[in-house]
This record gives structure tokens, sequence and C-alpha cells, in this order.
């Protein structure tokens, strides 16, 4: 027999039966858009995660950390400290290109005013004579920023807001006096100054105090620079030298840090390559710092991930198995009531191969209708969730740097995987009936009704 | 003369014949039983049968005598528990399940009294389904199709499913789809049960007509007297055994 006329058969059999074959064709549509869904989110967060960990530094880079803050004489203060003594053992590691120290206020601690507008961001501060040896590289201006400017990163312009929360038209900075405008709540001129977090200063006052009035600090900066875009965190970064932060935090926590003695908050440690990340890292770690990769986070994350899609991937895949007892009602009742159907055939001289072979043509064709119309409806599901998700995102003052990004991610081998999957399970589940109807007895099938 | 009968599947079996003919359809001491509830049935009763090739046979008898089940026996679609059955080169009684399908796909046509199509076919493709069975070509088996039910005058009802079709009209459609694959045996069991006087001795006509001319060797079982006279033989059963019957001359 051959195939189209397996194809055809099946198509004349289902056809008898449309509302059944609806109503079972739905379960495994269920089941399929569950794992099309399930996925997506895994996957959403897999690429959100990676992106973050890419748009916090290129692949090549290492940021090492440092007991930056601590106050002198703490426990732990004098290890880990990135003053110019580990800065120069850093840079002779073989495979290290350069080094940047930075002191990064925390997003959301400062903002950016030019006219009305207001933006939101990191502002980090660098030594004005390492940022061209790292790698900077300015569209416009200059990549180093002295005593009262400011370097801007390539979408600092898109992140400003009016007076009405609304986003604005991105101006141009550049040569123009932008406002660092720093907030504080005090008690008054003679209450304990704010926590400027990971900065180990005071606490904030305690509960019951009375609210206080918000304190501001302002320090005007004239735009030397916009650096070409790098698709990393840094686009949405404003660079000041270094001691335009340390002011800043002098005047959050009443005590200026000093990298002499404690160091800087972190080091930016560029390699030759991707391939020297791993080497270099350990070479860091081996003398007693603290140093993290976007490679070897990635690679975690990866791994983490596995377990994370494999889970979700399960829950939608128990929906689908449940699916399965569906169509296996289905192929039994289609058994039942074509006995002497099958009984016809038999005696035609069908075998019983063949008479199986049709109803496993059957299952699979449920299968894989469901598995198609459930994958479309699961990527209709997340684009329509994603919409949601980008529309509110898109209005908010205080989204994080960066573009807004979709939540859910449909991976690559998903379809193929929701195909087979659904198929196996139709398949599996219309194996007993298959051959329950090929082992009819021909004559007692002849005289069923 | 001995004849030895060779079974497909392999082994060689010598069989006595007294007649110096070559017979088609061989049986010997075939029983077999059926179960209904705890009580045992013999449906067929320790029957020893040889049938000409080419011949007419009409197996008459009171229902219950064992018509139907020695139809099924001989086409196969049953197993007799005891006895041997050979229809020429096959022996049937001894036929592994693929090779009995083969069997009935390849050499025997079947008439049913229920005409047995199936409801979600047309009826050319109802005439189709033995050659969709062996695989054979769409266009090459649907012209055989057509000309099948030209044949037996249902060519423009080629399109209709068979709740379109009246009783006669179903059952030229089921003799269409007995005849397609050439068989050399034609079983046909109360082919015009169903049907009004009129329309049986037209189904009664197209069978025996078409039969003699291809030569088939035709097995009908009935209660049709007139149906029986045609024959070349008569056999009577009665209580699942043969009754002593002369052959026509």
């Amino acid at each position: 027999m051959r195939g189209a006329d397996y194809l055809a058969y099946t198509w004349r059999n289902i056809s008898r039966a449309q509302l059944r074959l609806l109503l079972t064709v739905a379960a495994v549509v269920i089941g399929a858009t569950l794992v099309v869904v399930m996925t997506s989110v895994g996957g959403g967060i897999q690429r959100n995660v990676l992106e973050d960990i890419r748009s916090a530094g290129g692949l090549n880079e290492i940021l090492v950390s440092g007991s930056f803050g601590a106050p002198p004489g703490a426990a732990g203060s004098a290890s880990g400290v990135l003053g110019d003594s580990a800065i120069e053992s850093i840079a002779d590691i073989p495979g290290v290109v350069a080094v940047l120290p930075e002191i990064v206020l925390p997003f959301g601690l400062t903002q950016l005013t030019y006219d009305d507008l207001t933006a939101q961001l990191l502002v980090a501060g660098v030594p004005p004579d390492r940022t061209a040896p790292y790698g900077f590289t300015a569209s416009r201006g200059s990549v180093a920023p002295g005593s009262g400017q400011v370097v801007l990163g390539a979408g600092v312009a898109e992140r400003f807001f009016d007076a009405n929360r609304q986003r604005a038209t991105p101006p141009d900075l550049f040569g123009q006096t932008v406002t660092l405008v720093t907030q504080r709540f005090g008690g008054g001129p003679s209450g304990p100054p704010q926590a400027a977090p990971g900065f180990g200063a005071p606490a904030a006052p305690g509960f019951g105090a009375a609210p206080s009035q918000p304190q501001r600090h302002e320090v005007p900066l004239t735009v030397v620079g916009v650096l070409a875009p790098s698709g990393t965190q840094d686009d949405y970064t404003a660079w000041v030298d270094v001691d335009t932060v340390l002011d800043i935090l002098q005047w959050l926590t009443g005590r200026r840090p000093d990298p002499a003695s404690s160091g800087y908050q972190a080091l930016r440690v560029k390699t030759a390559s991707v391939d020297q990340v791993r080497p270099v890292q350990q070479a860091i770690a081996a003398l007693d710092f603290q140093a993290t990769s976007p490679l070897s986070v990635q690679d975690d994350v990866n791994r983490g991930m596995l377990v994370l899609q494999a889970l979700l991937a399960a829950i939608g895949l128990v929906a689908l198995i449940v699916s399965g007892l569906g169509v296996a009602n289905t192929m039994l009742m289609a058994a039942f009531e074509r006995t002497r159907e099958i009984g016809i055939l038999k005696a035609l001289g069908a075998t019983e191969g063949q008479i199986a072979r049709l109803f496993l043509f059957e299952a699979s064709f449920i299968g894989l209708l469901g598995a198609l119309v459930g994958l479309a409806l699961g990527w209709l599901l997340t684009q329509v969730i994603n919409a949601i998700v980008l529309s509110y995102l898109a209005g908010s003052l205080g989204a994080a740097p960066g573009p807004p990004r979709a939540v859910l991610h449909t991976p690559g081998w998903v379809p193929a995987a929701v195909i087979v999957m659904a198929w196996l399970v139709a398949v599996a589940a219309g194996l007993y009936p298959a051959l329950r109807a090929s082992r009819l007895d021909i004559a007692r099938a002849l005289r069923a009704d | 003369m001995q004849h030895r009968v060779h079974s497909p599947a392999g082994g060689a079996r010598c069989w006595f014949l007294g007649d110096t003919k070559p017979s088609m359809i061989v049986l010997h001491d075939v029983h077999h039983t059926y179960r209904v509830g705890s009580q045992a049935v013999r449906a067929v009763d320790g029957i020893d049968l040889t049938i000409d090739s080419g011949a007419v046979t009409c197996l008459l008898g009171p229902s219950g005598s064992g018509k139907s089940t020695l139809l099924h026996l001989i086409g196969g679609i049953e197993r007799c528990q005891q006895g041997e059955i050979s229809v020429d080169q096959w022996l049937v009684s001894r036929l592994p399940p693929p090779e009995l399908a083969r069997y009935r796909r390849t050499y025997v046509g079947f008439v049913f009294q229920a005409f047995h199509l199936l409801p979600m076919l047309t009826a050319v493709e109802n005439v189709e389904v033995p050659l969709v069975l062996t695989g054979a070509a769409p266009a090459a088996r649907r012209a055989r199709a057509l000309a099948l039910l030209d044949q037996v005058g249902l060519a423009a009802r080629a399109g209709h499913r068979p709740d379109q079709l009246s009783g006669g009209e179903q059952q030229r459609v089921a003799v269409a789809r007995a005849l397609i694959a050439e068989p050399r045996l034609l079983l046909a069991d109360e082919p015009t049960g169903n049907l009004d006087s009129e329309t049986g001795e037209a189904i009664v006509e197209l069978l025996l007509g078409t039969c003699r001319e291809r030569g088939c060797t035709v097995l009908v079982a009935t209660h049709n007297e007139a149906l029986a006279e045609r024959a070349d033989r008569q056999l009577r059963l009665r209580d699942g055994r043969l009754l002593p019957t002369p052959a026509k001359a």
C-alpha cells in the first residue's frame, strides 16, 4: 500500500468525526503551546541574562573587585586593595592589554539634567589618562574627562525624559553644560548623611525618624566627548574624572574615600583575545583578587539555564503526554466503531501491518496537526506577551539602561522538538489501538454492526 | 493418480485423488467448531470435497448448515481446526497470516450478502481497494476500476458513495471489487440475500456471466434455487456435513 493511499484513507476517516478530531487535536495543541511558552520563558531569561552579561562588558574583559570603601583598619581592608601596585601587578600578566581603574556610582543615585530634561544613568569615575589606552573611542570630541568635564556614552542622549515623564527627543549635548544631580534625605544640617550603597557609609536614619526634605548636590559638567557605540552598558554611562565621584561620595557619606590607601572600587582588565580571558582570570585570582568575567559568567549561566530550560520544558511535556491519553481514547473509539470496516479490509487481503499503519497514520496526523497549531499559537502568545511588556517598559522612567528587551524568546531548537515530541506521544498513544485493530478476527469483525 | 500439493511456505504433502481430472479445491476431513457461550457448535463436521477448476458450484442448505463457514475456510477468512484445505498451489489451512492475506488479496474475490462496501469511499474507490492493498499504480488501478464499473453498468455512479446507491447497485460494486484483482477463485456468500428477486436475478446473471467469461472458479453459498439450477454442481449441507448430491452432467 502506497504512502499516498495511507494519507488518503487517513484523511477520509478523520473527516468522518470532525468534532472528535477537533477536541483531540485541541488537547495536543494545548500541550504544544505550553511547551513553546515555557521554553520561551527559559529562553527569554537566558537571553536577557546573557545580554546583561555581554552589555556589562566585552567578552575579552575581566572585572576585578576590591575592598573599596572599607574604613582604614577594618577587618579585611588590607587584602584586595586595588591600588597602584595591584594595577601594576595585573598589567604585567601575559595577555593583559590594558587596565582601567574605576569608581562607579550605582544606578539611580544620580541623575543627569539638561534644561528641563532628566536622565538616569551610571556615572563612572576614571583616571582620564587611562581611557584612551583602554580602547575608548570617541565619535565626537575627547575620551578623557578632565575636571568639570564629562564624556558621555553613545546612548545617553536617548535616556532623557521631560517634566511630564515622556521620553524626550535626544538632545545634542556635545559642548553643552549638563548637571550631575545627587539627592540625599538627611535629617537637616545636623542630621546624619544618607547611605551610598556599597560604599560602607553610615546607615540611613532609623525607623520612626521624621521625614526630611531632600537635599540636592549639583555638579555642572561640560560635555567634551561622546563615545562611539559599543553595544554594552558603557553606552549608557557618563564618564567623569575620579575626583568628581569622590566629591559626590564625600557629600553623601561625610567621608572621602582615598584611592591611594583604599584603592579603586574595581579594575577593568582587557585581554588581547577571548582565548586569554580564562588564564588571565586565573592569574588574577592567584594574586588574591576577586575576578569575574562575562565569559565565565556566561558559561555558568548557560549551564544553569540548561537545567532551567529542561524543567520548564518538562512542565509543558507533561501536558503533551496527558493529551496523548486523549489520542489513545480517540483511536480506541475509532477501532471499535470501524470493526466491520477492518474486517472488510482484512477479508480483501489487508495485512495486520497495513491495518496497524492506517491507525498509526491517523494518530500521527493528530499529533502533527496539534504540534503545528500549538507552535503557531505558542508563537502568537509569546509575541503578545512581549508586546505588552515592551509597551509597559517603553514608558517607564525608571527602566534600567539599554533598550527595552522582550521577556520571552523561543530558542531555535523548540519548533523541531515540539513536532517530534508531539508526534512521538501521538504514535505511542495510538500503538495499542493500532495493534488491537490489526488483530481483529475477520469473521467476527464482519458480523459487527 | 497422486497429486503432490506444495505449500508456498515449503514442505509437501501427497493426496490420493480418485479422479483423474486436476482439482483446484481440495478439502480433506475438515472440521471447524464455534464456541457460543459455553456451547460448542460444529459448523463444519468432517467435510471431504474436491472442486474442479473453472466450475460454478453452489452450496445449498438451511441457515446454520455451515455454508458461510465453509466459504470462509476456503477463502482463508477463518482457519479450520482440523483437516487440510488446499486451493491450487495454496495450502490454505497451513498458511501463516501474512501469506493468508496475500492469498486473499491476489487469488480470491469475495462477494458478501451485506455487500460490505467501505462507507467513506466512492464506488470506484471501493472497487479499487484490492489493488490499493497490493500497491498498484493509481492511474492503472483507477482505469481498471472504471472499466469494471462500466462492465457492471455503473460507470455513471462511479463517484457516488454506498449510501447513495441502491442495494442492487451496491452489490454490483461489490462484484466489480471482487473481480478487479483477477482472482482465480470467486466466493459469493448469499449474494442475492438482501435483494429483491429481479435485482437478484440481474446480479446472478452478472456474476456467473463475468466469471465464466474469465474462467474463474466460483463457489456460491445460496438459498436461491434458481441460482443453484444454473450452477455446474450443487452441494447440499446439513449440520456441517455434506449430503450426497450427484454432480450435474
